[in-house]
């Protein structure tokens, strides 16, 4: 083969351009000697502390690897090119892409009607009282209307209670209903029921609709027990007999478990994994009870620090990855919904974790009493009369309830690009804004973070698991195959 | 190794000629050249005779072809009165390419087809255009290549239309920088293309300095980044290159995490080893690495990329210097005509399932070891 | 316009800069030091009285590094505009994939 006449190579350094523009970005302490840099793509680099100062000031940086690593990740950029914004705003746009969905999860809260007396609860009702606490029909047809409006080519329709089986024929009438005026989406049905109460009739027509059950399970049976009665009996035992009942009929995939956290929780770690490693779960989702003014009725039970949560969260995650580095794929949902929005380029569809906040913008819900909410916890807030993120009556139109000044407040305080503390957070593009939790809490939608519990607990566990993150491979890996899985 | 190109002798031949070989009745050694587009009133328009010796005809001959034994029928040649004959085409052979020019707007540092600066685009624009209609419908897969096949330009297009209508059912692999692409107008020209058309785009590194630096280019990194976000907004199916070198592989990790968060729309991505040849040789001091050097971080790039769901493939390596977990990459990506293998192969139990090494190669890795 | 006004030997200057800063996120505004004030010059008028506070939380709370965010802030806000602009004006390209690969 002929070789032609060679042009001079140049060297590397010919191509480098040594001065930089800086890109948005932001940054925190994440250990005693580093620090996380996150550009506006939400790449990061860990470099040790001072390296944002030297970066900013223009100080030379000797360091090669950091340098290309800033480049990489859309820290800084080469001062000749500014097509490489280009990228980085397809980046952002992607990230922020769910948004042109809108409201994609739509609750149905059938009745507050319940066989069980959680003290955790906030909403339930132990009565045969269907006329004050199951909805209307009329109500449940506009409901129904109103989420087949939402842009969303994708749609999951969640029905909740009280124990929304209770209503099953009013269930049955809208699942039907929903697919006889559906003409151009996909839904999908999901139950959430507690897991004691099925029969041939409820398995058939979830059969018949492919319908997901979402059940509860706090753990080994004194624990589950002593944060979920039933009236007479153990829930433990029926709901587990619920679940094998379930998964025989519609396989294994088709029932999952949430579990919330009580004060006698905390204490329990280890076995509250066990007890889902033994009945046959691939995942847990480590959810503590939101600190809601109801939820605190029974305080001694119900009542932690945040900082309380976080020493469980991490004894139990510590535990989980023991079991996956022996080789047992077991899954920390909520970690899994950070390491998502940290791995990937995409957004996560967790409703709880999103800026703009996903309330309204990924959820609505249809209340028993015919009122449509911003969000689940905004209609736990109603049932102790406040009615801030009521945003109107379901025979009230999409235009009405979505430009409310309920729903105003919401959007208003929801995105965390634009809220105070949370601007300038070098973890913000991993978390989320929620409105609701704030007021709850603190009596302003708009939050303080130094003082929030949303803040704190969040931000502990995204810095908790980027160190996990760079810590080790195998770590790395098994974080890749949780968000991977389906 | 196969010799696609050689010279003979010519006889009653001006200019050039391309055309479909055909066995002879009349002659024992040699084929007719068919093309009818010399003449649309007569499909079996004999236009040339290809034989091993000389014929006495009054058609043009060419003769003593060093590669005659390899042509066969439904084969597309070029020959000149020069005595050159070009084989095009292969009716057999899965790796058949258009070759579109020598020229390229990069210059990279382990190129192994040197550019050119002579204008070669007509000439070869005319080959093509004379061999897609005499291809076989049935080919699976054309090749185009160059240099930059965009700097054709307009007739670029031409060729992708003239593919698209005469071989509708064939797969077109072609090879691009993608810089052109930036400019989102040549983005948008290749949707009427997308179910056939995959673009093999080079990417070296995960930064502007060390992309820039191998091609010889400065801006061809944000040039060829837009180019791929150009053309996934067209869902154009895309197959990144990545090519296993010294100065680029201490950061091939971390270009694997830069490939899964700013180009997760890539079809696949494909790590190749060096084809030592062309301006390969001129740079060995600053490009040569034993694949036993990288062993682990090539592993760690493919499980990556893997386990976030986008295809691997290995391109270019011997299956005995992949560690084990990586054989199932492995491609037999090598085409025909270059693929050979060492004499200590031939005891390999594992050729067979091997893509072999670059016949074209001026060294080898030490590292070759039968299986 | 609206005008904060603040005595330097009432707040350190840190802190200032540091809570100016966290309002640049929000408002576009302007510093001006002069050597015993800091004047924030900020062009909306109707700024909210919880804004205020929070001003003044954040100036005794914050840690000792807003002067690199104040920098940080004021070199990249005409690009993180143009970014958004561009965000705004672009192609979905990830849609499909997104909800091929991860939902």
């Amino acid at each position: 083969m002929e070789v032609v006449k060679r042009q001079k190579f140049k060297p590397k350094e010919h191509y480098n351009s040594p001065g930089y523009k800086l890109l948005p970005f932001k940054y925190l302490h994440i250990d005693s000697t580093n620090e996380l840099i996150v550009g506006a793509s939400g790449d990061y680099v860990i470099a040790p502390i001072g390296s944002v100062e030297a970066i900013v000031k223009r100080r030379p940086i000797s360091n090669e690897k950091l340098m290309r690593d800033l480049h990489a990740k859309h820290i800084i950029i080469d001062e000749y090119e500014s097509g490489g914004l280009d990228v980085i705003a397809n980046r952002i746009r992607t990230k922020k892409d769910h948004l042109l969905q809108l409201s994609s999860l739509h609750i149905f809260v059938l009745t507050l009607r319940c066989n069980h007396t959680c003290h955790y609860c906030q909403v339930s009702r132990v009565t045969q009282d269907k006329q004050s606490f199951d909805l209307k029909k009329t109500d449940l047809d506009h409901a129904i209307e109103l989420m087949l409006k939402s842009p969303s080519k994708f749609i999951t329709m969640e029905f909740q209670g009280g124990e929304p089986l209770l209503a099953f024929d009013l269930l049955k009438y809208a699942v039907e209903t929903t697919l006889s005026l559906n003409t151009d989406k996909r839904i999908n049905f999901v139950i959430c029921t507690n897991g004691t109460i099925y029969n041939e009739e409820i398995i058939k027509f979830c059969l018949k609709y492919d319908i997901l059950i979402s059940t509860s399970l706090d753990g080994p049976e004194f624990l589950h027990d002593s944060n979920r009665k039933l009236r007479k009996g153990s829930s433990y035992h029926d709901v587990i007999a619920g679940i094998q009942y379930f998964r025989n009929a519609l396989g294994k995939d088709r029932i999952s478990a949430l579990m919330t956290a009580s004060s006698l929780s905390l204490k329990y770690p280890q076995e509250i994994i066990n007890a889902y490693l033994e009945n046959g779960f691939h995942n847990i989702f480590l959810r503590p009870i939101s600190p809601y003014g109801f939820a605190l009725k029974s305080p001694k039970k119900n009542y932690y620090e945040t900082q309380q949560f976080l020493e469980f969260y991490e004894k139990a995650f510590e535990y989980i990855l023991q079991i996956n580095l022996k080789g047992t794929f077991f899954r920390e949902d909520f970690a899994s919904v950070i390491l998502k929005k940290i791995l990937t380029p995409f957004q996560s569809n967790y409703v709880d974790l999103q800026s703009p906040a996903g309330a309204i913008n990924s959820v609505l819900v249809y209340n028993y009493d015919g009122y449509v909410y911003a969000s689940d916890e905004s209609r736990m807030l109603a049932e102790q009369n406040d009615y801030s993120f009521r945003l109107g009556h379901v025979s009230d139109g999409y235009k009405k309830l979505l430009t409310s000044d309920e729903a105003l407040s919401v959007f208003k305080n929801s995105l965390n690009e634009a809220l105070n503390g949370c601007s300038d957070c070098a973890v913000s593009d991993f978390c989320g804004a929620d409105p609701v939790f704030h007021h709850a809490i603190q009596g302003d939608a708009y939050g303080h973070r130094p003082t929030s519990g949303f803040c704190e607990k969040n931000m502990s566990i995204i810095k908790y698991l980027i160190r996990k993150l760079e810590e080790s491979t195998s770590v790395r890996n098994i974080f890749y195959e949780w968000i991977s899985a389906k | 190794m196969i010799n696609l190109s050689s010279r003979g002798k010519v006889e009653n031949l001006e200019g050039q000629l391309v055309g479909k070989l055909r066995p002879s009745k009349g002659i024992k050694y040699g084929f007719e050249l068919v093309n009818s587009l010399y003449d649309p009133t007569n499909e079996d328009r004999v236009v040339a005779l290809v034989s091993q010796e000389r014929l006495n005809s009054q058609l043009p001959n060419i003769f003593n072809l060093s590669n005659y034994k390899i042509l066969a029928e439904g084969d597309v040649v070029y020959i000149n009165d020069q005595g050159v004959l070009d084989i095009l085409y292969r009716r057999q052979s899965k790796h058949n390419t258009l070759f579109i020019t020598d020229q390229c707007n990069s210059y990279c540092l382990m190129c192994s087809q040197p550019p050119k600066n002579k204008d070669d685009f007509d000439f070869h624009y005319f080959r093509n255009k004379c061999l897609i209609p005499l291809m076989d419908e049935e080919t699976e897969v054309i090749g185009i290549t160059g240099g930059e096949p965009f700097l054709l330009g307009d007739r670029m297009i031409e060729i992708l239309e003239d593919l698209k209508s005469q071989l509708p059912q064939t797969t077109i692999h072609l090879l691009t920088n993608g810089k052109v692409f930036a400019w989102n107008d040549w983005a948008e020209k290749m949707e009427q293309f997308k179910e056939n058309l995959i673009l093999a785009v080079p990417l070296y590194s995960d930064n502007f300095v060390d992309h820039d630096y191998i091609v010889q280019s400065n801006g061809a990194f944000r040039q060829t980044m837009l180019g791929l976000h150009n053309l996934a907004k067209y869902q154009i199916h895309i197959e990144l290159r990545v090519v296993l070198q010294r100065p680029t592989i201490k950061r091939i990790e971390e270009l694997s995490l830069f490939i899964t968060k700013n180009l997760p729309f890539v079809e696949s991505v494909a790590f190749m080893g060096l084809e030592f040849t062309g301006l390969a040789i001129a740079n060995k001091d600053k490009l040569w690495i034993e694949p036993s050097e990288y062993a682990s971080a090539l592993k760690k790039s493919v499980f990556l990329l893997d386990r976030f769901g986008i295809r691997v493939n290995i391109f270019n390596m011997p299956l005995c210097v992949l560690e084990p977990e990586l054989r199932d990459f492995a491609t037999k990506s090598i085409s025909d005509w270059k693929r050979s293998y060492l004499d200590k192969c031939e005891h390999c139990s594992a050729k067979s399932d091997c893509g072999g090494v670059f016949g074209t190669s001026r060294q080898l890795t030490n590292e070759i070891s039968p299986l | 316009m609206r005008i904060i006004d603040f005595d330097k030997q009432a707040y350190k200057k840190q802190s200032v800069l540091k809570a100016i800063y966290s309002l640049s996120n929000i408002y576009s505004l302007k510093l001006e030091i002069t050597d015993d004030r800091y004047c924030v010059f900020l062009e909306s008028a109707s700024i909210k009285e919880n804004i205020i506070s929070e001003l003044k939380i954040a100036i005794t709370t914050r840690v000792n590094d807003f002067e690199l965010r104040y920098h940080i802030a004021a070199e990249t806000k005409e690009v993180k505009l143009l970014l958004l602009a561009k965000a705004l004006s672009s192609g979905g390209i990830y849609d499909d994939l997104a909800d091929e690969i991860w939902k």
